[in-house]
C-alpha cells in the first residue's frame, strides 16, 4: 500500500467543504467552503460541531470511523445564516479514516442544494472547479421558469374556456342565456325530478311595428329594456332566456305557485307597456305570455312543458295579446284576464 | 426553436417600447397571436420576420437593436436568474468567457427544444480572445454582444468588445466575436447571490 501525504492547501481545492479531526475527536481543520457555512468549528469536538442525524452516531471518533465509506446525512450544529423560523441545512457526508485512527469527513450539499447555496451566498469559487453544481443550478432555474410558464398557461386556458361557454349560452345583445341554455337547463331539471318549477313563455307584441317604422337600432334598445326589466322581475337564481328574436323563456325553479306566476307575468306586462324612449321617441310594445308549472305532469317531458307553455301563449295571443294565459296539460287553457 | 427566444424580443419590446408598439410588429410580423408561448416551438423564419418587423416599426437598425435585447436580458430584473446563472459560471469575466462553450450542453440538459447558439472561445492573446457562433440564424454575435457588454459591467471588468464577420456554412450562420480584456477589476463588482430561485 502506498501512503500519500497532502498539504491542507491543497486539501482545500480539492475537498473545499471537508473537515479532519484527530483520534480524541477534535477537529483539526476545515475546508474554506465548510469554513463559511459553519465558521470557528476547528479546536471543536466532533460531536460539537455535527449532528449526525442518518445514522444516528454519538460523534465519538471511533464511533464514526466505524462508518468509513458510508452516506451519512448530517448537520452543522453552528450553521450561521439561518434565517428566523428556518432549521439547520441538511448535508451529506462519507467518512474516511486516516493514519493513527485521525478521520476526514467530507462534505456535499443535500438534496435540495438551494436553501444553502441561497444562506451562505456561495458561488462557483466555493466549489471544485468540476462539480455540476452550476449544471444543476441551470436545471433548478429552468425549471422554475418552466413551472411557471406552464402555470400562467393554465390560467389563461381558463380564462379563454370561460369565455367560449359564456359566449355559447349566452344572447350577445341582450346578455341573456340563449336558447341552447334553456334546453340544457330544462333538460336536467326534467330529468332529475327534483323540486317543482315553472316556465314562462313571453312573445313581445307590436315590436315588429318598431322594428319596422323605427328600424333595427330602436328595436334592439328595446330589447335590451325588456332584458332590464325581466331580470328585475325574478329572483336571482331564476334563468331568463332570450329564445327568439322577440321571445323570451323564464323558468322559476323551487316554485309551485301558479299563482305567484300569474301576478309576475300581471307585473311584466304593465312594465313592458310603458313607453321605451328612442332618441325622443316613444316605442310602444306589449307581451302575450304562456305559463306552465312542473306538478301539473306526472313524468316531466321539456319538449312538452315547452309545447304547453307555447299554446298558452297562443291562447293569449288569440284572446287579444296583452295577457297571459296558464297552461292545462288535459289539453284546454284557461285564460287569465289582462294584469 | 422555442418560443422563450422569440419571447424575450417580445418582453424587451413591451417592457422598453410598450405594448402598442408590440402590436404594431406583432401586425408587421403578420403573427396569427397576441403573445408567444415560451415552451411552444416555432419555425425558425419566425424569429427573422419578427426581428425584421421590429426593426422596421422601431426604426431601428437590427444590429444595435439586438445588441440592446443582450444588454436588456442581463440587466432587466425580472430576468434576473440569467445574471445569477451567468456570474455562477465563472468566477471572472475571463472565466464566463470560457464557459460559453457549455451554454449549449446546459441549456439542452434542461430544455432540449431550446436551440441556443453553439460559441467557441479561442485565446489569440494574452488578453485577447474571439469568439465565433454558430446558429440558424443571423443575430448571435449581436445579442451576445450586448449581454458581454452587460456582464463585463457586472462583474467591474473594463473590456472592448466588438462584433466581426458573419459567414455561412449551409444552414448555418457563423459569427464572430472580439474580446480585448483592458482590465480584470476596473470597479467593484456588482453583488449577486445564488439560488434566489424561491
Amino acid at each position: 500500500m502506498s501512503v500519500i501525504s497532502v498539504e491542507t492547501s491543497t486539501l482545500d481545492h480539492a475537498l473545499p467543504m471537508a473537515l479532519l479531526f484527530e483520534a480524541c475527536g477534535t477537529v483539526t481543520h476545515v475546508g474554506p467552503t465548510f469554513e463559511k457555512i459553519a465558521p470557528g468549528a476547528v479546536g471543536k469536538g466532533l460531536a460539537g460541531v455535527m449532528n449526525f442525524v442518518h445514522p444516528q452516531l454519538s460523534g465519538s471518533c471511533a464511533d464514526v470511523l466505524r462508518y468509513s465509506g458510508r452516506k451519512l446525512r448530517v448537520e452543522l450544529r453552528h450553521e450561521a445564516n439561518i434565517p428566523p423560523g428556518e432549521g439547520l441545512s441538511t448535508l451529506r457526508g462519507t467518512v474516511v479514516p486516516l493514519s493513527d485512527r485521525r478521520g476526514l469527513i467530507n462534505l456535499a450539499l443535500g438534496a435540495d442544494p438551494g436553501v444553502a447555496l441561497k444562506r451562505h451566498r456561495l458561488t462557483s469559487r466555493d466549489f471544485t472547479a468540476t462539480d455540476p453544481m452550476v449544471d444543476f443550478l441551470y436545471l433548478i432555474e429552468a425549471h422554475a421558469m418552466v413551472l411557471s410558464e406552464f402555470e400562467r398557461l393554465s390560467e389563461r386556458l381558463d380564462q379563454a374556456r370561460t369565455a367560449a361557454e359564456e359566449a355559447a349560452v349566452t344572447d350577445k345583445l341582450t346578455g341573456l342565456r340563449n336558447r341552447r341554455a334553456m334546453d340544457d337547463h330544462l333538460g336536467r331539471l326534467t330529468v332529475d325530478a327534483g323540486p317543482a318549477f315553472g316556465l314562462m313563455n313571453i312573445d313581445l307584441d307590436y315590436f315588429k311595428s318598431v322594428n319596422d317604422t323605427m328600424g333595427h337600432a330602436a328595436g334592439d334598445r328595446v330589447l335590451e329594456e325588456v332584458a332590464r326589466i325581466l331580470r328585475q322581475e325574478v329572483r336571482s337564481g331564476d334563468m331568463v332566456a332570450r329564445v327568439g328574436g322577440d321571445e323570451f323563456m323564464l323558468l322559476f325553479e323551487n316554485c309551485a305557485d301558479v299563482g305567484l306566476l300569474q301576478q309576475i307575468a300581471g307585473r311584466i306586462i304593465q312594465r313592458l307597456e310603458l313607453p321605451i324612449d328612442w332618441q325622443g321617441q316613444e316605442c310602444r310594445i306589449s307581451a302575450s305570455i304562456g305559463i306552465t308549472m312542473s306538478s301539473y305532469y306526472d313524468t316531466l317531458d321539456a319538449e312538452r312543458l315547452v309545447s304547453d307553455a307555447d299554446s298558452a301563449l297562443y291562447a293569449s295571443k288569440r284572446a287579444g295579446r296583452a295577457r297571459h294565459s296558464v297552461a292545462r296539460p288535459v289539453g284546454e287553457c284557461s285564460m287569465e284576464p289582462e294584469g | 426553436m422555442l418560443g422563450l427566444i422569440c419571447k424575450s424580443l417580445e418582453g424587451f419590446v413591451r417592457d422598453q417600447h410598450g405594448d402598442l408598439q408590440w402590436e404594431r410588429i406583432r401586425r408587421a410580423a403578420r403573427l396569427p397571436f397576441e403573445r408567444f408561448e415560451a415552451l411552444r416551438i416555432y419555425d425558425d423564419a419566425v424569429l427573422m420576420d419578427l426581428v425584421a418587423a421590429t426593426g422596421g416599426v422601431l426604426d431601428r437598425r437590427q444590429s444595435p437593436l439586438l445588441e440592446d435585447i443582450g444588454h436588456w436580458i442581463c440587466t432587466h430584473p425580472p430576468l434576473e436568474p440569467v445574471r445569477r446563472l451567468i456570474r455562477f459560471s465563472g468566477t471572472s469575466f475571463v472565466d464566463l468567457l470560457f464557459s460559453l462553450e457549455e451554454i449549449e450542453d446546459r441549456a439542452r440538459i434542461a430544455l432540449p427544444n431550446l436551440h441556443l447558439p453553439q460559441f467557441r472561445v479561442e485565446l489569440t492573446a494574452s488578453d485577447e480572445f474571439v469568439v465565433t457562433s454558430q446558429w440558424m440564424v443571423p443575430g448571435a454575435a449581436a445579442v451576445l454582444t450586448g449581454m458581454l457588454r452587460a456582464m463585463a459591467d457586472d462583474y467591474g471588468t473594463l473590456a472592448i468588445i466588438e462584433r466581426g464577420g458573419l459567414s455561412q456554412d449551409g444552414d448555418t450562420v457563423i459569427e464572430t466575436i472580439s474580446v480585448r480584456v483592458i482590465e480584470n477589476t476596473f470597479h467593484e463588482p456588482r453583488e449577486f447571490t445564488l439560488g434566489g430561485v424561491r
